[in-house]
């Protein structure tokens, strides 16, 4: 399940800009500039819909978004 | 009055009551004011006199609100730069103001920076401040700070404003909104964005707490909702697209950010029903909509008494910070009441000039804003477009030309064309499908603000155009959304 989530959120977060191709599982979305404030919002988006979980703004931080890892850490505490 | 003293007050009555708190630090009136001190000495002890200029590029810190008071008390014009554009933005900004000197968090920036002198804004040690030092002299209509905006050229221009300006729109906003001792403000504008004059004049002249939201609080509503319940933020100041993100994200449901008693948005329209819905999720606060551009500041504003009716165009208001409005029309005679007229604005908030790449041009007064107002039954001001090719963007003032130039500067470009589809800033160049659209927002970056990076560039052959030659932008703004 969970490789299965990574790999969905992996796959979106790759397609979210053009320099997005070379992003891995820990690779620093923050750091390297591939999030920014409007794919943060349809990097949520995604997730409230492919995963039928509802994400809090108080959970739209740099510690939950860092990478997919942890994308796909938070997907799964929300999806209890 | 001039920008470091409104703390005087304060600082007698409650000292070592919190001013400032940042990420790593918090600093009292007291603390505030020694570093303030120790900013000032320093900036003596670099060289720079009053009249001088100074760059600050660094993320925002108590050390840096205390570098601009310091600034003030020496009689140095601060220049706050956006921290996230890059060296050869800050390069061509500080040549073009005349900037030689610059305080900074940045590590390493001295090696991007070759034409100035980089100094750590972080002072190590914090001195004494009952030396007594004699005052730089200065009056309220000298030079205090300069703001940056987009140009028509492509190359920013330098917003000065005297302490009378900033003061004038500051002490207009703490009464409107009764801003007080008991209130703590959440400063989410950057310092380069002039929505952070009322946060930290307007907090600090009213003895109020300041807390300094992170940069990265605008693209993670997360932080600002835990800095808004730890600190239980009263105040909030910023654009309707963040206010949007934390409502859309149930930012203020189940009782969340119910300490905020004051809310003002300014920057761009804010549609009406996510402002009912705001208002409904926050039934204690008072909203507010300020409009004015940087060289006027806030010049008219509207206060809420209940949520909009959707049917109800929502006003900008009536005049504020003591500003004479007045509409008119090409040969710059009053419209008639009810006509579309340009906002032209005369008094104390209106700048001294703006700082160009070729020297100081004075600001016309009374001044014309470019923005178009119509005088509503109501006697309030309703919006009705900008003159020129400005537009905002997530609330940041954007000149398209300027995104143009700046593109059609890239290899391989041969048209460009700028435009605001939704939330974002869409360009779409023409030369080549096969263009590097990565490298061309990497290449605006240079010479731009972040603001005024594309959030997306679309390469194609060529741009699509009417039988007239004009190009077609109907059907770039459907690409643009597809």
């Amino acid at each position: 399940m969970s490789d299965e989530i990574q790999a969905k959120i992996l796959e979106f977060v790759r397609s979210l800009g053009d320099g997005n191709q070379s992003v891995e599982v820990d690779t620093d979305l923050i750091a390297t500039g591939s999030l920014d404030s409007l794919s943060v919002m349809e990097l949520v988006a995604f997730l409230t819909d492919e995963f039928d979980v509802k994400i809090a703004a108080a959970d739209i931080t740099p510690a939950n978004l860092r990478s997919v890892a942890t994308l796909t850490a938070l997907v799964e505490a929300r999806s209890t | 009055m001039l920008l470091h003293e409104v703390i005087d007050g304060p600082l007698a009555d409650r000292g070592s009551e919190p001013a400032v708190i940042g990420e790593e630090v918090t600093s009292s009136y007291a603390d505030l004011a020694q570093r303030a001190y120790a900013q000032m000495v320093r900036l003596h002890d670099i060289g720079l006199t009053a009249g001088d200029r100074v760059g600050v590029i660094a993320r925002k810190s108590p050390d840096v609100v205390a570098a601009f008071l310091g600034a003030s008390r020496a009689g140095i014009t601060y220049a706050p730069l956006d921290v996230q554009a890059s060296p050869s933005y800050w390069a061509m900004v500080l040549e073009d103001f005349k900037i030689s000197q610059v305080l900074s968090d940045i590590p390493g920036l001295a090696d991007k920076l070759n034409a100035v002198r980089v100094h750590d804004v972080t002072l190590e040690s914090v001195p004494d401040a009952r030396v007594p030092i004699p005052s730089a002299g200065q009056t309220p209509d000298d030079d205090a700070y300069i703001l940056t905006t987009s140009g028509s050229t492509g190359r920013p221009k330098g917003v000065l404003l005297s302490h009378r300006n900033a003061l004038a729109f500051v002490d207009w906003a703490a009464e409107e909104t009764a801003l007080g001792p008991d209130d703590t403000l959440l400063s989410v504008a950057p310092f380069h964005f002039d929505l952070s004059v009322f946060d930290i004049y307007g907090g600090l002249s009213r003895g109020a707490r300041i807390v300094l939201a992170p940069g990265t609080a605008t693209t993670f509503p997360g932080l600002l909702i835990e800095a808004i319940e730890k600190h239980q933020v009263t105040v909030l100041y910023t654009v309707p697209t963040v206010l949007r993100i934390l409502l859309e994200t149930g930012g203020f449901d189940e009782g969340a950010g119910k300490s905020l008693r004051s809310i003002i948005y300014a920057g761009e329209p804010f549609a009406p029903e996510p402002l009912a819905r705001l208002m409904r999720a926050l039934p204690n606060a008072t909203v507010f909509n300020f409009f004015g551009p940087t060289e006027t500041n806030v010049c008219l504003a509207h206060r809420f008494t209940g949520p909009p009716d959707p049917e109800h165009e929502i006003p900008i208001g009536r005049p504020a910070s003591r500003a004479t409005i007045k509409l008119v029309n090409d040969a710059g005679e009053e419209v008639a009441k009810g006509d579309i007229g340009q906002i032209q604005v005369d008094g104390p908030t209106v700048m001294k000039g703006y700082l160009k790449a070729d020297g100081f041009v004075p600001a016309e007064r009374p001044y014309l804003t470019g923005d178009f107002a119509q005088r509503g039954a109501d006697d309030a001001y309703y919006f009705r477009g900008r003159r020129d090719q400005q537009v905002k963007v997530r609330g940041l003032r954007v000149e398209l030309g300027s995104v143009e130039n700046a593109l059609l500067h890239a290899d391989g470009v041969k048209e460009a064309v700028a435009f605001v589809a939704g939330n974002d800033l869409v360009a779409f160049v023409g030369g080549d499908l096969a263009l590097d659209t990565q490298m061309l927002r990497k290449i605006c970056a240079k010479s731009l603000s972040s603001g005024a990076v594309p959030h997306k560039v679309v390469a194609l052959a060529r741009l699509p155009r009417l039988s007239n030659g004009k190009l077609d932008l109907a059907q770039l703004k459907t690409m643009a959304t597809e």
